[in-house]
C-alpha cells in the first residue's frame, strides 16, 4: 500500500483515490482473514450449571485459598464428591476466569488434550497427515495452550486423572494457569502440588443433610436415625449416603451394608431390562457422557426409563449430557457385562449416525469421534456378522484421519470376517476393499494396491450372495481402473471401467436400483463408473473424446428442488462436485476458459462448504481454478489462489512435498 | 492485457541511430573549439600540444603522445580512466557543470567514485542511504512463497539479497538453456558473483551506468517509470535517462529504456502490482531476446556476466 502511494505515478501505483480506498479495504479484509486463520484461541469455555450441591463449605474455602498458591489436587476414594467439588468451585468462581476448561482424563492427559472436542482451539485441529501421531499434535497443542494461558486467566480442571504415572503431568502443572486435578490416586507426581484430601461428610454435615432431606421426604425419626447410623458406618461417603436416602425416600428398608459396593448400587432397585440395557450401554460410552438426544436416537431407549435411572442417582443428566459416574460405570460393566452382542443395537445406532460422514463437514463429524472410538475400544474383538456397522465406523475413522486406529481395527475386522465367512466370500472381498481404502486414504499406496487386487480377485471368483454383489464388484473394478490409470496403463484402466459400468447396469437390473446399507444408489454409481472412464480419457490426452464421453452421462439424477432437504440433498449436492470438477477440466483442456472458470468456481464453493477450505478436495479445486485463471492471463487472481493453496498445504498437509513444490513452481512461473 | 510485446521496431530504431555520430562527441568537439579559440590555437595539433602540457605538466616527448588526445576528440577512443578524463576536462577549461557532463554524458559514468576509505563522506552517505531504502523496498515486496521455494529463512531476508536479486534477474533475460533451481542455488554461492553485486550495491568503485539502470529496474519493479529511474540516477550521480544520449560505443540505451518504459506505462497503468511485475519481467525477457536476435549485445541492459552459465 505504502509503495503504491509513494509511487503513484508509476503503472503499479494508485490510479486514483477510489482505487486506493478499494485496496485499503481489501488489505484490511486480508489482514482480518489472516488473523482469523492464524490466531489461536480457546473456542469454548466450560460453564457449569446450577446443580444441587450440599455442604463442603470448608473444603471449598480451603480450595479457594490453595488455588492462589499453585496447582491443587483433590484426592479421595471414588464417589466421595471430588468432581462435584471441582464443578462447584468452577461455578462459584467462573466470573473471575476468562475461560474454564474441564477435561475428562480417564485415559490420561495426552488423550484429553488431543481431543479436539474437549479442548477446542481455533485454527488448530488434529490431522494425521500433518502430525502423524498424537504425540506431535499434543506437543503443538500444549504449546498453544501455554501461549493462550499467558494472555488470559484460565482455569484448567483435570477430572479423574487416575493414572499413577503420566509423562505429561509436569508439562500441565507448569502451565501459566490455575490447575485443579481430581484423582483417586496418591502419586509422587503431586509432590509439588497442594493436596486436599476429600473425606466423607462430617457428622455435622450428615445431620444437616438428613435434616434437609427430612423436610423433603418426611422421614420418620427411626429412618433418620438409621440413615445417620449408616452414614457413620460409611464414614460419610456421599454417594452411598445419597443412594441410601434414595432408597429411604422410596420406602425401602435396608439391611446390613454390603462389602461389595457394586451390589449395593443396584440392589433393591426395580431395574427393568431396558434400564439395565441403558446402564450397560452408557458404561461403554466415554466418561464425559453423551448428549441425551443423540443417545435416544442411537439406542432407541425409552426416555422415561432414563429419568427413572436419574432418580435412582445412577445416571447423571446435566446440561443435556447423559453420563455415569466412574463408580457407577465400573459397577455397571461388572454387573451387566456389555458385549458387542448385547450392545449391537447401540453399535448399529452409531453406524446410522456416521455412515454418511463423507457428506458432512469435518467439524460436524468430530462430534461423533469419541463415541466411535469408545465402541471400537470396548469391543476390540469384532464379530464377522457385525461387519456392516463396524466397517462403517472404520470408514468414519479414516475420514476423520484416525488412520492408525482405522488400520488396526480394519485388520481385526478382516480376520473376523474371514473366520466367519471364509476366504472366498462376497463379504470377505468387500472387507478387503475397505482395508485397501484405509491404506489408500492414508497415502500408503503400495499396501492399498495389494488389498484392492485381493478384494477384486476374491469378488471375481466368489459366488454372489445377493444382488449387492454387482454393486460391490463394480466398486472393485473402479478401484482397479483407478490404479491402472495412475500407473499409466490406460487401456487396462478403460477395460476395468467398462467392467465396472456393466456390473452397475446388472445391479440396476437385478435389484431395481436401490442399494443396500446406505451405499449410493445404482443410478449415481453407474454415472460414477462413466466418470472414471472420462478421467482416463483425460489422462490419455484425448480431450475431445473425454468431452464426448462426459456429455453422454445423464446428470439429471443429481437434480433436486430448492425446497428439498435431507441428507439425500447434501449427497447429491456434494457428489455432483466431482462431476463438475472433471467437466471444468475438460473445458479447460479444450481451451474454453470462461466456462471452465465458472464451473471451477462452483466446485470450489461447494467443496469448501462441505469439507472446509483446507481439505484436500478443496485445495485441488482451488488449484484447478488458479490454473484456469493463469491460462487466461489473470495473473493476479491466479497468484492469489495459488497462495491460498500453498497456505492450506503448508498448514494442513505439510508432508505433501511434491504438491507444495508444484504450487511453488506455478507461483514463480511467468 | 497483452502479455508480451513485439520489440523489434524499437530495437531496430535504436540500432539505426547507433550509426550516427554521438551527440556527446559533438559536444566535446564544441568544447574543444572553444578551447582553441581561447588559446588562440589555429591548428589542432597545436591545441593538442597545449592540452597535453596542461594535463601532464610537461611537453610531449614524441608525436605519438598526442595521438590519444586526437583520438578522444575524434571519438575513436575515450580516456582510459577517470583520472585521465578529469585531467582532460580540466585542461579543456570546463566549468563545473561541464565537468559533470563530461563524466556523466560523454564518459557515461558516475560523477564521482567512492572507495571504502571514503565511506564517511557526506555525498557517499547520502547515496548509500538512497540505495539502502531501495533495497528495503525491494525486500518488503518479496512474498513468503518465494522464500520457501528457495529454502531461505524469511527472518534473514537481508542476508539473502543476492539470491533473491539473482533469481529475479535471471527471469528478465532470454534463457537459452532451461535452468533449474538447483543450478541457480549452486551458482549463487559463487564468490565472484557475490563480491561483484555487493560492491555495486555498496556503490564502491566504478559502476557502469547500465548496471545502475538494471539495479533501479530490478529493485524497483514494478514501481518504475522515467521519473523514478531519473531520480535514482541523479541521486547516484549519473545522467538521467535522456533521449538521444549514447553509451560510449554509441549505443542508444536511453532511447531503448525510455521506449520500453513508455510501453510499460501504456500497457499497465492502473493495473494490479503483481500483474505489472509479471508484465515487466516477461517483456524485459522478450526485449532481451529481441536484442540477442538483432546481435545488439551491448544494449542488453538486464544481462550481466554472472548469468553467462545460463544464457548465451
Amino acid at each position: 500500500m505504502g509503495l503504491r502511494e509513494k509511487y503513484k505515478d508509476t503503472p503499479a501505483g494508485f490510479l486514483d483515490e477510489e482505487q486506493k480506498r478499494a485496496a485499503a479495504k481489501q488489505l484490511a479484509q486480508e489482514i482480518q482473514q489472516y488473523e482469523n486463520s492464524h490466531v489461536y484461541r480457546l473456542a469454548e469455555s466450560y460453564h457449569p450449571k446450577e446443580e444441587w450441591f450440599f455442604g463442603r463449605e470448608n473444603c471449598l474455602k480451603e480450595l479457594g485459598a490453595a488455588m492462589k498458591q499453585g496447582p491443587v489436587v483433590l484426592y479421595g476414594i471414588g464417589g466421595v464428591g471430588k468432581s462435584a467439588i471441582a464443578r462447584e468451585f468452577a461455578r462459584r468462581n467462573q466470573g473471575s476466569y476468562d475461560k474454564i476448561l474441564c477435561l475428562s482424563c480417564e485415559k490420561g492427559i495426552q488423550q484429553a488434550v488431543c481431543d479436539d472436542m474437549q479442548v477446542k482451539i481455533s485454527n488448530l485441529r488434529y490431522s494425521y497427515e500433518k502430525y502423524g501421531g498424537k504425540r506431535r499434535y499434543y506437543r503443538e497443542k500444549i504449546k498453544k495452550l501455554e501461549e493462550i494461558s499467558r494472555k488470559i486467566h484460565l482455569l484448567l480442571i483435570l477430572d479423574n486423572l487416575n493414572v499413577q504415572q503420566d509423562a505429561r503431568i509436569q508439562e500441565v502443572l507448569t502451565l501459566p494457569c490455575d490447575v485443579l486435578i481430581t484423582t483417586r490416586i496418591q502419586s509422587p507426581a503431586w509432590e509439588e502440588c497442594q493436596k486436599i484430601y476429600v473425606r466423607g461428610f462430617s457428622i455435622r454435615e450428615q445431620k444437616s443433610l438428613i435434616e434437609a432431606c427430612q423436610k423433603k421426604f418426611s422421614f420418620s425419626a427411626k429412618t433418620q436415625e438409621e440413615l445417620l447410623y449408616y452414614g457413620a458406618q460409611m464414614q460419610g461417603h456421599p454417594l452411598r449416603i445419597f443412594l441410601k436416602i434414595r432408597d429411604a425416600a422410596k420406602g425401602k428398608t435396608y439391611g446390613k451394608s454390603s462389602e461389595d459396593f457394586t451390589g449395593d448400587l443396584f440392589s433393591g432397585l426395580p431395574l427393568k431390562n431396558s434400564g439395565k440395557q441403558i446402564l450397560r450401554e452408557l458404561s461403554v460410552m466415554p466418561a464425559s457422557g453423551i448428549p441425551l438426544d443423540l443417545y435416544l436416537r442411537i439406542s432407541k431407549a425409552d426416555e422415561t426409563e432414563i429419568h427413572k435411572l436419574e432418580s435412582y442417582l445412577l445416571v447423571n443428566l446435566r446440561d443435556g449430557i447423559l453420563s455415569l459416574s466412574p463408580v457407577v460405570a465400573e459397577a455397571a460393566r461388572k454387573t451387566f457385562r456389555p458385549s458387542i452382542v448385547n450392545c449391537r443395537k447401540l453399535v448399529w445406532g452409531i453406524y446410522e449416525c456416521v455412515y454418511d460422514a463423507w457428506l458432512k463437514p469435518f467439524s460436524q463429524n468430530q462430534q461423533m469421534e469419541k463415541y466411535v472410538l469408545a465402541i471400537l475400544e470396548n469391543f476390540s474383538r469384532p464379530r464377522g456378522w457385525m461387519m456392516r456397522p463396524l466397517e462403517g465406523m472404520v470408514t468414519f475413522l479414516w475420514i476423520q484421519e484416525y488412520y492408525w486406529e482405522a488400520e488396526k481395527y480394519a485388520h481385526k475386522l478382516m480376520r473376523s470376517v474371514e473366520r466367519e465367512y471364509g476366504p472366498a466370500h462376497q463379504n470377505t472381498g468387500e472387507m478387503a476393499l475397505r482395508v485397501a481404502a484405509v491404506y489408500h486414504n492414508s497415502l500408503n499406496f503400495e499396501p492399498s494396491w495389494e488389498w484392492y487386487v485381493r478384494g477384486y480377485e476374491i469378488l471375481r471368483n466368489c459366488v454372489p450372495v445377493n444382488t449387492a454383489y454387482y454393486h460391490i464388484f463394480a466398486r472393485a473394478c473402479e478401484k482397479m481402473g483407478r490404479m491402472s490409470r495412475w500407473k499409466g496403463d490406460y487401456l487396462k484402466a478403460l477395460e476395468y471401467e467398462e467392467e465396472a459400468y456393466q456390473s452397475e447396469v446388472r445391479f440396476e437390473q437385478e435389484s431395481g436400483g436401490r442399494a443396500f446399507y446406505h451405499e449410493e444408489d445404482s443410478a449415481v454409481s453407474k454415472r460414477g463408473s462413466q466418470l472414471e472412464k472420462v478421467k482416463t480419457l483425460l489422462a490419455m490426452g484425448e480431450f475431445k473424446e473425454a468431452s464426448k464421453a462426459y456429455q453422454e452421462i445423464d446428470l439429471s439424477v443429481f437434480d433436486h428442488n430448492e425446497s428439498d432437504t435431507g441428507s439425500w440433498v447434501y449427497e447429491m449436492d456434494y457428489r455432483i462436485c466431482e462431476f463438475e470438477g472433471v467437466w471444468a477440466e475438460i473445458l479447460f483442456r479444450n481451451g474454453r476458459y470462461k466456462c471452465a472458470e465458472e464451473f471451477s468456481k462452483k466446485v470450489l464453493e461447494r467443496t469448501c462448504k462441505y469439507r472446509g477450505n483446507y481439505f484436500k478436495d478443496a485445495l485441488i479445486a482451488r488449484e484447478q481454478l488458479a490454473d484456469i485463471c493463469q491460462a487466461q492471463g489473470k495473473q493476479a487472481e491466479a497468484a492469489r489462489e495459488y497462495e491460498i493453496v500453498l497456505e492450506g498445504l503448508t498448514k494442513e498437509h505439510p508432508y505433501r512435498k511434491e504438491w507444495i513444490q508444484r504450487i511453488l513452481d506455478k507461483i514463480n512461473e511467468e | 492485457m497483452e502479455k508480451t510485446m513485439n520489440w523489434d521496431a524499437l530495437v531496430e530504431q535504436c540500432l539505426k541511430k547507433e550509426k550516427e555520430l554521438r551527440p556527446e562527441l559533438l559536444w566535446l568537439q564544441k568544447m574543444y573549439e572553444r578551447f582553441c579559440e581561447r588559446e588562440g590555437a589555429v591548428k589542432k595539433g597545436e591545441a593538442d600540444r597545449i592540452l597535453y602540457q596542461r594535463m601532464y605538466g610537461k611537453n610531449p616527448e614524441k608525436s605519438s603522445d598526442l595521438l590519444k588526445i586526437r583520438y578522444w576528440r575524434t571519438g575513436r577512443h575515450l580516456p582510459a580512466n577517470r583520472e585521465q578524463c578529469r585531467r582532460f576536462g580540466e585542461a579543456l577549461g570546463l566549468e563545473k557543470e561541464e565537468m559533470s557532463y563530461l563524466f556523466q554524458g560523454y564518459w557515461d559514468r558516475c560523477d564521482r567514485v567512492f572507495w571504502p576509505e571514503e565511506s564517511e563522506e557526506e555525498m557517499y552517505v547520502r547515496r548509500i542511504a538512497f540505495m539502502e531504502e531501495l533495497i528495503q523496498e525491494y525486500l518488503c515486496k518479496i512474498p513468503p512463497s518465494r522464500m520457501m521455494d528457495l529454502n531461505l529463512n524469511p527472518r534473514e531476508i537481508r542476508t539473502h539479497l543476492r539470491h533473491l536479486y539473482f533469481t529475479d534477474a535471471v527471469r528478465c533475460v532470454e534463457v537459452w538453456k532451461k535452468f533449474e533451481m538447483k543450478m541457480i542455488r549452486r551458482h549463487i554461492s559463487s564468490v565472484n558473483y557475490a563480491a561483484e553485486l555487493e560492491r555495486s550495491l555498496k556503490l564502491l568503485g566504478e559502476i557502469p551506468r547500465k548496471t545502475v539502470i538494471r539495479h533501479l529496474i530490478l529493485l524497483g519493479n514494478p514501481f518504475v517509470n522515467q521519473r523514478v529511474l531519473n531520480e535514482g540516477l541523479i541521486c547516484l550521480g549519473y545522467l538521467p535517462l535522456t533521449e538521444g544520449h549514447t553509451m560510449t560505443d554509441g549505443a542508444r540505451l536511453d532511447d531503448l529504456v525510455l521506449g520500453f518504459l513508455k510501453q510499460y506505462e501504456r500497457s499497465c497503468r492502473g493495473t494490479d502490482p503483481q500483474e505489472c511485475a509479471a508484465w515487466l519481467r516477461a517483456n524485459l525477457r522478450e526485449l532481451d531476446g529481441c536484442l540477442l536476435r538483432h546481435g545488439a549485445k551491448n544494449l542488453r541492459f538486464m544481462y550481466f556476466k554472472a548469468l553467462k552459465d545460463f544464457c548465451p
